[in-house]
């Protein structure tokens, strides 16, 4: 745990501030012990400002940091993109459950995600890959708006060139050099192949889950076999200020990582 | 479970040196309705009213409290005196649900200097419906004392270890019980009857709101009287969810605010992108219906309401929570 108390943040130096995209900045923070796992959330927070919710970028297995990506939204992003390299901030966590990484072991894993949501996905596909006899191949497919917005370019370059691995991106929004696709994640569904016994990991928009959880269904995936990281309002993080409480569930402690079978009992597709 | 008998002037009397040793929160009638104060004069404090329009919860979920703060506040002990069976059943829900997953500080910092001595109910109020809700209108488990008016002085029961402490300290007031006092007990409280229109059968609501057997109309109808104001939820003493906000005390001080929040509001769970999964009065009306009498329920055994009736009260659009769930009851 990050915080010995349930609501005190626990106040970290950020060690590095990277500008991913025009609103995404990627914060990195050293710590001693990589107490988490892929899929978790932390609470940041800016003291004066507030606290929010957001998911862990960076894997368990990059020993000695933690990394978040912040996508200036609101007023408690906006100050936390205020902050630079040696400034303080406040961390609660983790929290929340993580993706089922024992249950992927072994199975080739489809990535989706659009925007900001390769960020949770990130932490999963850094596991994998260094992780990489228990993984099948992996195939990223990532939907971004422009290519100016892609997030974390670099290291998608590096992906690229690794065995077994495929990536392909969509722009919303032209022009569109190389080998990007124009149209939403959906665009890209040619490339999948057989996807019954496949493990799908998504995060996104809530109406690019569920086109694309749609199409995936139509493709041969199960319910069972589609993973998604959802977002929702929270104030707390721990299961007490009730507002990310949907369906019967508390997205922050029963979440934020649903089957989409959960997902759809809950009515919480995206 | 300690079995004793206090009588009515001596109560009087304990209530008094209550309030030198600590804080006392009691029902008064300042103004012609009963609310729970504190309470500077044992003579002010009222024993024959139905309900008192707040509940004790606004002491035991404070508006405005510190997250930060990790001192403890309270320098005396609280005693509450004259909690209605439903809303120390409601307390102990909160107690229950700020346990569950991590434990709040926060919350138990406070509640575990407060004792709450129940006032045991000996008819129905206008707008009760404990019977129906396992709420009251008396206690069997679950509380600190509880007090059942046997005429000239009450039954009491102690059930907590805190209680017993109370006992101890106020023993000069409180005498030993027998059978005949407990028989008088018992004959009073088989003697409550729940009016027929307070009825419902929960485990029938609770089959229904799990199938979805309410028709869309029916929660439509719900929502076009709702006004959004969460008066219903704020004064619930089941209900708990809050906001935080921080706040600049000083130059070097910043606390970080809870207060009480309702999922009736639009902008409960709206994000900061502007997308708003549960964005319509009828989609919020179904999850408080489903987390007060499906999942709570699932989780605690004990539905998130205790039939106090408050909300009932204070709706200005007239909603209706008993006559919603005696409608869903009905649904086959």
């Amino acid at each position: 745990m990050f915080n010995r108390d349930l609501y005190n943040p626990k106040m970290f130096v950020i060690e590095k501030v990277e500008s991913l995209a025009p609103d995404m900045k990627l914060f990195r923070i050293l710590i001693s012990k990589s107490e988490y796992q892929p899929g978790q959330f932390a609470q940041l927070s800016v003291l004066g400002v507030g606290e929010v919710p957001i998911s862990i970028a960076s894997s368990p297995t990059q020993k000695g940091c933690l990394e978040f990506l912040v996508r200036k939204v609101g007023k408690v992003t906006s100050a936390i993109h205020a902050l630079k390299k040696g400034d303080k901030i406040g961390i609660r966590g983790p929290y929340g459950n993580n993706f089922p990484l024992e249950e992927a072991q072994g199975k080739e894993i489809i990535f989706l995600s659009g925007g900001c949501g390769l960020a949770p996905l990130r932490s999963l596909i850094r596991y994998c890959l260094d992780k990489r006899d228990k993984y099948g191949d992996i195939t990223i497919l990532y939907g971004a708006r422009t290519e100016k917005e892609i997030i974390f370019k670099k290291e998608i370059d590096s992906w690229k060139k690794l065995p077994g691995i495929k990536v392909y991106i969509s722009l919303e929004k032209g022009p569109a050099p190389g080998d990007f696709t124009i149209g939403v994640v959906t665009a890209l569904f040619d490339r999948l192949r057989n996807l019954e016994n496949k493990k799908i990991f998504m995060c996104g928009s809530p109406l690019m889950v569920r086109f694309a959880a749609g199409g995936l269904l139509k493709l041969g995936a199960t319910n069972e076999n589609i993973f998604v990281s959802l977002e929702r309002y929270m104030k707390c993080g721990v299961g007490k200020c009730g507002h990310c409480y949907v369906g019967g569930k508390y997205v922050c402690t029963d979440g934020p990582v649903f089957s989409y079978r959960e997902a759809r009992r809950l009515g919480v597709e995206g | 479970m300690l079995e004793k008998y206090i009588s009515k002037q001596n109560l009087k009397k304990l209530l008094g040196r209550v309030i030198k040793n600590s804080t006392l929160v009691a029902p008064v009638r300042p103004y012609g309705e009963v609310l729970f104060e504190d309470v500077k004069f044992a003579d002010s404090i009222v024993f024959d009213f139905e309900n008192a329009l707040n509940s004790p919860k606004d002491w035991v979920l404070l508006n405005d409290e510190d997250l930060l703060e990790t001192a403890s506040p309270q320098k005396k002990p609280l005693v509450i005196f004259g909690a209605r069976a439903c809303d120390t059943k409601a307390i102990g829900l909160l107690d229950k649900f700020f346990a569950r997953t991590f434990k709040d500080p926060a919350y138990f910092k406070k509640r575990d200097s407060i004792l709450i001595i129940t006032l045991a109910c000996e008819n129905y109020g206008r707008n009760c419906f404990c019977g129906s809700v396992d709420g009251g209108p008396y206690l069997t488990d679950g509380f600190d004392i509880q007090l059942t008016d046997i005429g000239e002085g009450y039954f009491l029961e102690a059930a907590s270890k805190k209680a017993e402490g109370f006992i101890k300290r106020y023993s000069g007031l409180i005498k030993n019980t027998g059978a005949a006092q407990k028989k008088l007990k018992e004959d009073n409280i088989k003697n409550i009857k729940q009016p027929e229109e307070a009825r419902f059968s929960l485990e029938n609501v609770y089959k229904n709101i799990g199938e979805e057997k309410a028709p869309d109309a029916f929660w439509k109808d719900l929502a076009q009287r709702c006004q959004s104001c969460g008066g219903c939820l704020l004064i619930c003493p089941a209900c708990s969810c809050f906001y935080v906000t921080d706040k600049k005390i000083s130059a070097k001080k910043i606390a970080r605010m809870r207060s009480l929040d309702a999922c009736y509001y639009e902008g409960f769970s709206r994000m900061a992108g502007g997308y708003n999964p549960v964005a319509t009065r009828s989609l919020m009306m179904r999850r408080k219906f489903y987390h007060k009498l499906v999942q709570q329920l699932d989780e605690f055994n004990q539905a998130g309401c205790t039939g106090c009736g408050r909300c009932n009260e204070i709706c200005p659009g007239n909603v209706n929570w008993l006559e919603s769930i005696k409608r869903i009851d009905k649904y086959v």
